[in-house]
């Protein structure tokens, strides 16, 4: 554990008084150089990769847009989903409590999900949620004003079903939930250190329907992603804060083999499969083989999965599809005339469907109504 | 006035030695959340994202900001929060320190996985060797509660290994 210390101070110093407004490093243009040391693999993992090539097999396009009748919006909180009838998912209020809106396949506006109707407690935010693959009821992760997390359960319809109060026994910021079919929850997030001003440790665990913590997973990645955060490297940390970009920014979602696959917000994306007893039945990594590019979106279609990489300085895309082991199965990038994207199709990826290959966009027009937008494979 | 600067002195003397003695938060007990990817569209054809977090109820005894920093995504304007600690005790939050030092695997120092995902550049550090990094130096300002002025303090890291090398 390095020691921090303090050089020197001029002037007074008063503990408990001491605002700081650090400035930031300059970045450091090191090169980018393409050596890897090898990952070791823990005992209990398996480990593989996808390819290791830049070829792009073909190209993404937008072949249809649908506005919508009833929708307004001009952003869209990275936690977006589809369920199996075409139904789309999505937040766009910054702090979640104005609900969830879900839109049928003509963007008609079917039903809204509201924490805040909820009477008895004063709701901060609202982040991410998760479909239950069965009946179609929705999971999201409730932040009262409070210490405790909740899970909100909610009807098809819109309707509060229950409040489930997570109990880790200590306080943790959850945001991912994944719901196994046996109503099992699966929560990634992060839990403060013993020095609860520093960098937060990355947490995985299951947790039983009713808010019971089952199992506090280690993936084995906690340490390194905690590091790099607390070191600085802006790609792991939001400056000024101990919130952790990788875990935060990750993606969860459950597929067909029973499986949840949790996705961290890294360059190559890191890949684990547990299962609802709290094993890691495997990890692997997705490479865009472009350093500067960053996972957006990840999407399960039954035993495929679609990972949207985005360049944020050009938002360049590239959509990288894996098998449920991680084996690369196609790569695609944006449709571009004249060496520029002939569609701007933006970071809001929601659905992905194969047979035939299609993705869904959302975004808005001029007018900010809200607009599917229907790529598929050209 | 002298009484006045006995005071200070004595605010220091007891600062100094006790800095956060159980003290009752007389604010708010707030944490950051983890970070949010928010997507905007715009006029024109306007794509863009930007990273967002919010306070919620937390162990660090302050205020929170809601509004605290801004920035612009797609022509529109965007807040951030940030959270002002006071240093105050008082938001102990359970058992915090005792569940940290329950994962055994943090305590091992081999870094699995470090050197892949920092593709041998750090961003916003200075980069001694492959496994070697440095913060540059920062600096501060800490406030003076009884000359009413901020003082300038500089803090430095000690370089940090990693990695599994």
């Amino acid at each position: 554990m390095p020691m921090r210390y303090l050089v020197f101070v001029i002037g007074l110093e008063l503990a408990g008084t001491l605002l700081t407004a650090q400035t930031s490093g300059l970045p450091h243009d090191g090169t980018q150089g393409s050596s890897r040391v090898a990952e070791n693999s823990a005992p209990t993992k398996t480990k593989s990769r996808g390819d290791s090539s830049n070829v792009v097999d073909r190209h993404f396009a937008r072949v249809r847009t649908i506005t919508s009748p009833t929708e307004m919006a001009n952003t869209f909180v990275n936690a977006l989903q589809c369920d199996g009838d075409g139904n789309v998912y999505f937040r766009a209020d910054v702090d979640g409590t104005s609900g969830i809106h879900k839109l049928n396949n003509k963007a008609e506006r079917v039903a809204l999900f509201e924490p805040n109707a909820n009477a008895d407690l004063k709701i901060d935010a609202a982040t991410s949620f998760a479909l239950e693959s069965d009946v179609g009821d929705l999971y999201e992760l409730v932040f009262p004003h409070e210490i405790n997390r909740y899970v909100f359960v909610y009807k098809p319809d819109g309707t509060l079903k229950s409040k489930v109060k997570l109990q880790p026994g200590f306080p943790f910021f959850p945001s991912k939930v994944a719901v196994f079919p046996g109503g099992q929850l699966l929560i990634s997030g992060t839990e403060y250190d013993a020095d609860k001003s520093a960098t937060r440790w990355p947490f995985t665990g299951i947790f039983a329907p009713d808010g019971r913590l089952l199992k506090e997973l280690e993936l084995g990645d906690e340490k390194d992603l905690h590091d790099l955060a607390k070191l600085g490297d802006t790609r792991f940390v939001l400056q000024g804060t101990n919130a952790s970009l990788a875990v935060g920014n990750g993606q969860l979602e459950v597929a067909a083999d029973g499986n949840a696959y949790l996705m961290r917000w890294t360059n190559p994306a890191i890949f684990y499969a547990i299962s609802a007893g709290g094993e890691v039945v495997r990890w692997f990594t997705v490479d865009p083989n472009e350093p500067a590019y960053r996972p957006s979106e990840m999407h399960i279609h039954k035993n495929r999965i679609a990972v949207l990489f985005i360049e944020p300085q050009t938002n360049e895309k590239i959509m990288k599809i894996v098998d449920l082991e991680g084996h690369a199965v196609a790569t695609y990038d944006e449709l571009k005339v004249n060496g520029k994207p002939r569609d701007v199709l933006g970071a809001s990826f929601a659905c992905y469907t194969e047979n035939p290959t299609r993705f869904t966009f959302l975004g808005a027009n001029d007018d900010s109504r809200v607009e599917l937008w229907i790529a598929e494979i050209r | 006035m002298r009484f006045l600067v006995f005071w200070c002195f004595l605010l220091i003397v007891v600062a100094s030695l006790n800095p956060v003695a159980n003290a009752e938060c007389d604010a708010s007990c707030v944490g950051y959340s983890d970070p949010l990817q928010i997507n905007c569209s715009g006029g024109g054809g306007c794509q863009s994202f930007y990273m967002k977090v919010f306070c919620s109820s937390g162990c660090t005894c302050g205020d929170c900001a809601s509004q605290g920093s801004s920035g612009q995504c797609c022509g529109r304007i965007y807040y951030l929060a940030v959270v002002y600690g006071n240093g105050e005790g008082g938001c102990e939050c359970g058992d915090v320190k005792q569940h940290a030092q329950t994962h055994s695997n943090r305590l091992n120092p081999e870094g699995r996985r470090t050197v892949d995902l920092r593709q041998d550049y750090s961003p916003g550090l200075i980069m001694l060797t492959a496994t070697e990094s440095v913060r540059e130096a920062g600096f501060g300002y800490a406030y003076n509660r009884c000359a009413h002025n901020y003082q300038l303090v500089f803090e430095v890291d000690q370089p940090e290994k990693h990695g599994g090398l």
